[in-house]
Formats: structure tokens, C-alpha cells, sequence
């Protein structure tokens, strides 16, 4: 069957890079490894690779997935030394690991994402942004709008995003500012975008972060199982 | 704050920001405390279209064979990104190192067409850097600039320290070494110039003095410096198996116009088209050897891992070996998983069956250049087509199942009448009913477009003297045959607007003294005139005429034989005298056989080695 998870980071300016493209950026590093992908059947071939969920632009992440089915065997180690000779600055393969399981997709399976959430300073002190922290999750309902698209219609729905907030919380104070981490629904049977989440925090808590030197990092995408939460390469 | 921290801020609110980044594979960010002279590679347009310029990753990769020397690239930031740069006072920068502009020691622009000169100014702007050469003063770089348009580069005299004329695989490389060497010197920037000026291909303006008439043609083209060349003569490689050919193509993070590996498989053109300035300005024909070709492309794909892969020339058929070329290529794609795609095949009966072989599941569409639509116009341009080639090209065409078919004319060419228009419509009409009478066509739509583009008369070609048709005649050209074309059925009917045509007309066959309006053209906003949405025909007018500049002077007026023309002094081996010869040909409604056959006497064998004169 020769498929493979392969878990691997997109930071720096790789944020930069939208998911179709990241996709043209394997394919070709695959390319340039002499590793064949396999194509499906039919009409027009399509290289067997997927990113379990895509990351918006502007996010770095260190726990990013995909699979991708191989033509030949090859033993992991060596995937990963072999791609990450051919893979710009920036982006690299943390893990390989052959599945042998038979599951659908990754895609179906990721249930949670964490997040690191940073920004400096600014006029704002520890104390209050732990209370609003505190504020803010005690609120009955966390409204959004969330822009759709139906039909070709654009429609705007509100939508309450406080049950797929799983954790929110300050992780540290550094030199350059602060830290929250949290853990967010994610993935087809519910979703919620940091971005969205952090510009409701600042709007409803009405602080003083400027949003354009707010940095995202998603540090790891997991799914249930009988052993509780695993990443997602662990199913 | 570094520019790299700068631009986090702003990134994200432009679109596309991977234009802006670099860091693409095969990329080159050399180590500073290596680099003794930096050239910053300028295309005036944007990331998408300069990366798809095969010239660019040649003097690229070329240059920074060199271990002193960087080659880096920059482009036209578009509009959103312009702004933000302006506004958080972010100088143009080098995609490799973030190097501000104003801090390379050379910067190449490269002048693929006329309409970019606007890019031109305003990216030396943002670059803080000033727009006249005689303002820039010993702390600023060197600005040069090369390509197609550097043979009538007169329009830029006043802004360009030295042009480039022809190939720079290894003439750029030269410089950067005599730059290294003038720089440890110690001397002023005019000894540079000086030191250069007897290179071959390098045109200082500031060297040369031009005089006028009363009426506005040139006098007198007069050296200031003494040991300036009378005539500069291109600089080109005579051989191009031995030439730099780049293997480690930079691979765009994002889709530019063409996303793919390019093998060029020959230079120049025998044709002999009086229209067409590539035809004269790349003369003497020279090709890669069949084993070169199949060794770049091994080591392209391998270094790239491209998905497509074009061969290009300017007429791909035209290759001597083209058969059996084109069938290791596409053995070798069919292995890789790889397209290839072959622009500009003639549509003779080898060229279906690679394209049926090519595009067997899709068929993209077929497009001829028939150029006119008449034999007597085809004549008189020496595109030697025929009638019949045409429809039994398009019959073929059917019969294998194409369905889209695209046809390319000129209007406005040297003593066109409306039954050379008619003849257009006779064409369209004809194509339609071969396509209706036939019985065995596996397509059942069909889709004719008609596109007509504006004849603009370029500087050393046969066509040189020729007036170019006003903006008037041209849109009633087009009113005429819209009209006519919108009877027809299944025809789509395209046309190139009149106004960014005149301006082409002007710059091509321009003087310096339209240095004073690209100036004023830029101080009224002018950039981006290639595309639609940014050209403003009544800023170029105001510019025209702040600049007290007749612009119509330019274009509709015929030139004798024995005007100084602006690029007089330039030579692109081809002589005048078989330019005049042409011209007369051309107004006999003469062909001239294609010079593969029999030596048309151009010239060009008399200060190069050329591969066709037996």
C-alpha cells in the first residue's frame, strides 16, 4: 500500500505560502527526490497527497500533517532525509510513519488543535489580561459572525464559538510579551479559526492588542481515542 | 527595524505576499562577507510575469557562477504593496538579502517592452534612488539595463549610465569583474564608463551628443569621449552548446504566467518577416545540439522538479532536427509524468501528431499567425503562408477533433486597404464552412477567435521608415471589422486597444528627448501602462505636452532612407542596406525566400559567425 503520515512544520516566511501551494512546493520536492507519488485513476491523474487540515495564511505551525501514497516502499527514515534535503528554508519533516491501519483519512479523524497565541506587551499588565482571559470564558455565549457562502449566495450567520473553545489560558510572560495557549475544536464536525477566536477576544474584552503583531503558531492537531487524546499520527 | 521585520508587519495585508519573500529553491542568498559586488536583477513588472522570463534565470544563474559576485532579484511591487512600502518608508529591496536598491552596486533593468518604462522610474523611486544619471552622485549604484528595447534604448538616455546590447551570459559577468576592479581603484564613477565603453555590446549615452534639424530630426549623433566606439555592436555568444545555460531554475512558490522549466533549443530567426524586430535582432540563427538539449532538460527536471517543461525558440519548427527532438522529449515526459508544451509550432502534418499525442485527453486549442488576410499583404510582410495552408491546417484540425482555433492578425501593416481586412473575414467565413461540411469531425462546437493586434514599426527592421497608422484608422479598422465579424457565426472577435499601441509606436522609434516625458509621465502617476486597469491615456497626454512633446512625430511620419534614425549608431549586424532592400521588396509585394535556403546577404555574416551562409 506504501502510505505514509508525514507530520513536519511551515514556519518563518513559509506563513506566507498558501495550502495550494504547499502542495506544489511537496510535489516538486518529491520530484526532485526521485520518490514517485501515486496517481489516481482516470480522467485527469491527481498525485496522492493530502494535508490533513490546511492552515490559513499568516500561521506558522509545528504540528502539520499529510499523507501521501508512494509508488515504491521506502523506509521512513529515509523518506524524511531524502525530502528534507529538497525542501525550501522554512519548512522540514519533523516524522514519518508508514500507516498501517486502514482508515479513511486523516482529514475525518482530527478532532483538536492547539494553538500558541503571542503578542507584545504593550500597555497591558499580566493581571489584567488574566482577568479578561477570566471574563471572557465566563461569558454565557461568544458570538461571531461567520461569513458563508450558499448557493453563490453570501450569506452572514452569528454563531456561538464558546463550546469549541476546549482551553484558553496564559501560558508565560517573556521579555517580548505574552503567551496563550488553547485548544480548539477542529475539523469537519466543528471549527473554530484562532484568528477568529483571538479577534473576538480583543473586541469583547476591549483590549488593546494590536492585530497586526499578533503571531499564531499551531503546535499539534489531535484526535479521541480509546487511549483519550493522541495526535493524529498516533491512530 | 530591519527591513525583514518591517515587512511581517505589512505582508499579510497585500495580496499574494510570497512575491515578496524570496527563499524559492534554487534560489541563490550568498554569504555577505563574500560578496565584493552586488547586481540587482530589476524586471519591471510584476513577480508573476519577470519569473517567467527565461532571460532572467539565464543572467541570473550566469552571474552567480561567481563566487565575489550576487546576482539578486527584484520586481515591480504591485499597487497594494507600493502603498504600504511608501507609507512605512520601506525602500525596493533585493528578494535574496533585503538589500535596499540604492545600496547594490549595479542595477540591470531589462527592457522587454515599451510600456514598462513607467515601472521604471517609479521603481527607481521607491528605491530612493534619482531618476536622472546626472543626479545620482558617487554614493549611488550603477544603473544599466538590457534586452530587446536596448536597441533603441534612447528614450532612457537620460536615466541609464550604460545599455547593454545583446546576450549578457557572459558580458554581465565581465562587467561586474571590471567593477570589482574599478572599485578597488578608488576612481570616480566616469572612469568606470569609461573604462567600459570599448567593451563590446556597452553603450554609454552620456558619451554621445545628439543635434537637431528645425524640423526635428536628428542632425548629428557626436562623441563626447573620444575613445567611445563610433557604432556600438551587440555583444552575442557564438556558440550555444558552449554557452551558460542555467540547469537550477529558481521554482516560484506561487503560479506565475509560465510555471515551467524552459530548454531553449535555438536563437534567432531565417524567416525573414519585414514586420517582426526578433527576427532581426537575434540574427545569426544558432542551435543547441540535440544532446545539450536532452541534457538540460535531464538536469532541469531532476533540479527543479517542474511538472511542465517547454522547448522555446522563436519558431520551434524551424529546429533543424525538430522530429526526432521532439520525440526523445516527449518518450522522456511520458516516463516522468512530465507535459511538455511546444509554442510556436508551425501546423504542418508533424506538428498534429505531436499535438494529438500532447493533448490527446485535452485539447487547449490550436492557434496560426497568418499575420494578414490577404496573399498580396502576406507578400508584402513576406509571411509566406498561403491560403491553403490555412484551411487545410484547420481541416486537419478538425478532423482530430480540435474544436478552438485562434487566429492572429496584424491591421495597420504598410499599405493595408479594406479588402486586406475583407480577406480576414473571407478567412473566418471559409473556416467555418470547412468545419460545417465536414462529415468526419469527432468535436461538435466550434469556436473561432479572431484577434487583431496593432502594427507598430520597430527600430532595424525593413518596416523601420514606415509611418505607423494614427489612432483613428486603427479604431476604424476595428469598428469595420467587429461589424463584419459579428455576422459571422461561432466567430469571437478580440482586438488591442489603439491607445497603448501609440504609445508603443512612440517609445520604439523615440529620441532622447522623450527622456523629459517618461519624467513627467511619472510624476503624473504613470505605471503599470501594460495593463488595463492602470494605463491613463490622458496622463500620457498631459505628460506629451507638459514635455512639449509632439508625440504624433513619432509615429505618423514616414522616414527616408537617408534620416539619422535615433538608433543609428547602434548595430545589430544586420546592414542597412538589406533593411532598404526589404522595404523595397515590401512595396513590390515581393517575398524573400527564407534564408535557410539561400543567403539573403543581411549582413550579419560579416561580423558573425552564421550557421546558414554557405
Amino acid at each position: 500500500m506504501n502510505k505514509y503520515i508525514i507530520k513536519f512544520f511551515k514556519t518563518g516566511n513559509m506563513k506566507y505560502i498558501s495550502h495550494l501551494d504547499i502542495m506544489n512546493v511537496f510535489q516538486r520536492a518529491f520530484r526532485r527526490a526521485e520518490i514517485k507519488l501515486a496517481y489516481s485513476q482516470g480522467f485527469s491523474p491527481h498525485p496522492k497527497l493530502s494535508i490533513a487540515h490546511p492552515l490559513s495564511l499568516g500561521i506558522e505551525s509545528i504540528g502539520e500533517y499529510m499523507e501521501v501514497e508512494l509508488v515504491d516502499h521506502h523506509n521512513p527514515q529515509d523518506l524524511q532525509l531524502a525530502l528534507n534535503r529538497q525542501l525550501p528554508k522554512g519548512i522540514g519533516l519533523l516524522s514519518v510513519k508508514e500507516m498501517t491501519k486502514k482508515i479513511k483519512s486523516i482529514a475525518a479523524e482530527i478532532q483538536f488543535g492547539e494553538y500558541e497565541l503571542s503578542f507584545p506587551k504593550g500597555e497591558l499588565d499580566y493581571s489584567q489580561l488574566e482577568k479578561a482571559i477570566h471574563d471572557f470564558l465566563e461569558l454565557e455565549e461568544i458570538l461571531v459572525i461567520k461569513k458563508q457562502k450558499k448557493k453563490r449566495r453570501k450569506i452572514e450567520k452569528e454563531v456561538n464559538i464558546k463550546p469549541l473553545i476546549h482551553k484558553f489560558e496564559l501560558q508565560e510572560e517573556t521579555e517580548e510579551g505574552y503567551k496563550i495557549n488553547t485548544l480548539l475544536k477542529t475539523g469537519s464536525n466543528g471549527n473554530l479559526n484562532p484568528q477568529v477566536l483571538m479577534n473576538s477576544f480583543i473586541n469583547e474584552m476591549e483590549l488593546d492588542i494590536d492585530k497586526n503583531l499578533l503571531h499564531i503558531l499551531r503546535k499539534e492537531l489531535y484526535t479521541d481515542s480509546e487511549k483519550g487524546i493522541v495526535t493524529i499520527d498516533e491512530i | 527595524m530591519s527591513i525583514e521585520q518591517e515587512l511581517d508587519k505589512i505582508l499579510l495585508k497585500v495580496e499574494k505576499p510570497a512575491r515578496y519573500i524570496g527563499g524559492e529553491i534554487n534560489s541563490i542568498t550568498k554569504k555577505q562577507s563574500d560578496i565584493k559586488a552586488r547586481f540587482v536583477f530589476a524586471f519591471p513588472d510584476t513577480y508573476e510575469i519577470g519569473m517567467s522570463h527565461l532571460g532572467m534565470q539565464i543572467i541570473y544563474h550566469s552571474m552567480n557562477r561567481e563566487k565575489n559576485i550576487a546576482c539578486e532579484r527584484a520586481f515591480a511591487p504591485a499597487n497594494d504593496m507600493e502603498q504600504l512600502m511608501r507609507e512605512n518608508n520601506i525602500p525596493l529591496y533585493s528578494l535574496e538579502t533585503k538589500t535596499p536598491l540604492k545600496d547594490a552596486d549595479v542595477i540591470g533593468f531589462t527592457l522587454q517592452y515599451e510600456l514598462s518604462y513607467s515601472n521604471i522610474l517609479n521603481m527607481l523611486n521607491l528605491s530612493q534612488i534619482p531618476l536622472l544619471s546626472k543626479d545620482r552622485d558617487e554614493s549611488f549604484p550603477f544603473i544599466t539595463a538590457g534586452g530587446p528595447c536596448a536597441y533603441n534604448p534612447e528614450p532612457l538616455a537620460d536615466m541609464v549610465d550604460f545599455f547593454l546590447l545583446g546576450e549578457g551570459e557572459t558580458l554581465n559577468t565581465e562587467i561586474m569583474k571590471k567593477y570589482i576592479e574599478w572599485k578597488e581603484s578608488g576612481t570616480n564613477k566616469i572612469e568606470f564608463l569609461k573604462q567600459i565603453a570599448s567593451m563590446p555590446g556597452i553603450y554609454v549615452p552620456s558619451f554621445y551628443d545628439v543635434t537637431y534639424n528645425d524640423d526635428d530630426t536628428i542632425k548629428s549623433i557626436d562623441k563626447l569621449y573620444e575613445n567611445a566606439p563610433d557604432t556600438i555592436l551587440k555583444n552575442i555568444e557564438d556558440n550555444l552548446d558552449e554557452a551558460f545555460y542555467p540547469n537550477k531554475f529558481i521554482v516560484p512558490f506561487i503560479d506565475i504566467v509560465h510555471n515551467r522549466a524552459m530548454v531553449e533549443i535555438f536563437r534567432g530567426c531565417t524567416r525573414g518577416c519585414r514586420f517582426c524586430q526578433a527576427g532581426m535582432i537575434y540574427r545569426p540563427v544558432r542551435e543547441r545540439s540535440m544532446e545539450k538539449i536532452q541534457n538540460i532538460y535531464d538536469e532541469i527536471i531532476k533540479n527543479t522538479g517542474h511538472e511542465e517543461v517547454s522547448l522555446v525558440s522563436l519558431s520551434t519548427s524551424d529546429y533543424s532536427n525538430i522530429e526526432p527532438v521532439v520525440a526523445e522529449m516527449m518518450d522522456k515526459c511520458r516516463k516522468d509524468n512530465i507535459s511538455l508544451s511546444l509554442p510556436s509550432l508551425r501546423l504542418d502534418s508533424f506538428s498534429f501528431n505531436v499535438l494529438e499525442d500532447i493533448q490527446s485527453y485535452k485539447k487547449s486549442g490550436l492557434t496560426f499567425a497568418p499575420e494578414a488576410g490577404t496573399q498580396r499583404l502576406r507578400n508584402v510582410i513576406n509571411k509566406s503562408i498561403t491560403d491553403e495552408d490555412i484551411y487545410s491546417a484547420a481541416e486537419n484540425a478538425f478532423k482530430l477533433g480540435w474544436g478552438n482555433i485562434k487566429f492572429y492578425f496584424m491591421i495597420g501593416l504598410p499599405t493595408e486597404t479594406y479588402e486586406d481586412l475583407d480577406g480576414i473575414v473571407t478567412i473566418a467565413q471559409r473556416i467555418l464552412h470547412i468545419f460545417r461540411s465536414l462529415e468526419e469531425k469527432k468535436s461538435k462546437r466550434i469556436n473561432i477567435t479572431i484577434s487583431t493586434s496593432n502594427f507598430v514599426p520597430k527600430p532595424h527592421t525593413p518596416f523601420q521608415w514606415f509611418p505607423m497608422n494614427n489612432m483613428k484608422e486603427l479604431e476604424e479598422k476595428q469598428q469595420y471589422l467587429a461589424e463584419k465579424l459579428k455576422r459571422v457565426k461561432n466567430v469571437t472577435y478580440n482586438y488591442h486597444d489603439v491607445y497603448t499601441s501609440f504609445l508603443e509606436g512612440v517609445f520604439a522609434r523615440g529620441d532622447r528627448r522623450l527622456s523629459k516625458t517618461l519624467i513627467k509621465a511619472f510624476e503624473n502617476g504613470c505605471k503599470f501602462d501594460g495593463w488595463r486597469e492602470y494605463f491613463d491615456f490622458d496622463k500620457w497626454m498631459k505628460s506629451f505636452e507638459e514635455s512639449e512633446i509632439d508625440p504624433y512625430f513619432y509615429n505618423i511620419r514616414k522616414r527616408h532612407y537617408d534620416e539619422i534614425l535615433p538608433w543609428a549608431h547602434l548595430d545589430v549586424g544586420v546592414s542597412k542596406e538589406y533593411l532598404i532592400k526589404e522595404n523595397t521588396k515590401a512595396c513590390e509585394e515581393t517575398l524573400t525566400l527564407d534564408c535557410r535556403n539561400q543567403c539573403t546577404n543581411c549582413g550579419i555574416n560579416k561580423t558573425f559567425k552564421c550557421e546558414k551562409y554557405k
